[in-house]
């Protein structure tokens, strides 16, 4: 009898241990286009208080493009600058502030080759983070670059993803 | 005795006037008026129907808008899409508004020299397969809009669904 209790006992505790396990080793829900268009919108709002026109670009973590939009009145080449700071955002987990003249940096170059020269080192995106798991970047262009940055700074609080 | 050339003077000198006052004018206008074409509104809205349109048929695709020279104006890749369809979407958009036609008539032109040149030229990579319309006004094109992520006429289907948004 004692046996089996301490059999139970054992068992229950690897189930809780395993459950546990799982959940830690779980990676965080994916960023959705729901979630990007979402953003893309605050961060409309957040232009429009100070009469900016963006453009808009939200990736994956991986650093591909899930959503971008450009405001009319936006230079069209705003979009690949606002798609290239999100990716260099995902893909360091970083603002794309902190690799601001790093573009010079090995590692750096490496990365841009992989993506076809696609990224943008400046100021103007951020990681966003889902229970401190970098799941994606949101980056604009087509103000100076701390406006740009202020937005999407401004749209990730206001539709706080979770 | 008339002078024949007065007239020709006092021409002469209102044209230049009112070349100079033109080019005062356009220096002092500020942001360049945005051309005519797809709006981010339009984009975005056109975006929903083909997503409507797509969940209808079963598929997963990203769809892309871009203006009359090829320039994205919005895209979105439905959840599920694989990567590389942002890119087909909007290289295919791109090279149907930069001819007018529809994507899927210009795949002769694929293999000829002048396609490495125009594709060489584009900032994206050109997708010269079906998936991607014209946008026309009054017999002009102002843009293109395509999808990919499916087979080549479902990617159409998503863009015809869509164009009356424009």
């Amino acid at each position: 009898m004692t046996h089996l209790r301490r059999m139970t006992t054992m068992f229950a505790l690897c189930l809780l241990t395993g459950a546990v396990g799982v959940a830690a080793a779980q990676s965080p829900d994916p960023l959705t286009l729901a979630d990007a268009l979402a953003l893309i919108r605050a961060t409309e709002t957040a232009a429009a208080e100070k009469d900016l026109r963006l453009s808009i670009a939200v990736v994956d973590g991986r650093g591909d493009l899930i959503a971008v939009a450009r405001q009319p009145g936006a230079r069209p080449t705003t979009t690949d600058t606002a798609i290239g700071k999100a990716m260099v955002s995902a893909m360091t987990g970083r603002p794309s502030a902190a690799t601001t003249g790093q573009g010079e940096n090995a590692l750096y170059q490496n990365l841009n080759d992989s993506t076809g020269g696609r990224l943008r080192f400046f100021r103007g995106a951020v990681p966003i983070l889902r229970d401190g798991y970098t799941v994606g970047a949101i980056g604009a262009s087509g103000a100076s670059a701390q406006d740009d940055e202020d937005a999407v700074v401004a749209a990730l609080r206001a539709v706080g993803i979770r | 005795m008339f002078d024949t050339r007065r007239p020709l003077i006092a021409f002469a000198g209102v044209l230049v006037t009112a070349l100079a006052a033109g080019s005062v004018a356009a220096q002092q206008r500020g942001a360049p008026t945005p051309p005519p074409g797809p709006t981010m509104e339009q984009a975005l809205s056109a975006l929903d129907v083909a997503r409507d349109a797509a969940d209808a048929a079963g598929v997963k695709l990203s769809c892309a808008v871009v203006d009359s020279r090829g320039d994205l104006v919005a895209l979105a890749r439905m959840d599920g899409a694989r990567f590389y369809t942002t890119d087909v979407a909007r290289g295919k958009a791109a090279l149907s508004a930069v001819f007018g036609q529809p994507s899927g008539s210009l795949g002769t032109f694929a293999s000829s020299p002048a396609f490495q040149n125009f594709n060489e030229a584009a900032q994206t990579p050109l997708y010269p397969f079906q998936g991607a319309l014209p946008i026309t006004r009054a017999g002009e094109t102002v843009g293109a809009m395509g999808c990919s992520g499916a087979s080549s006429q479902q990617d159409e289907d998503a863009v015809s669904a869509a164009l009356d948004r424009f």
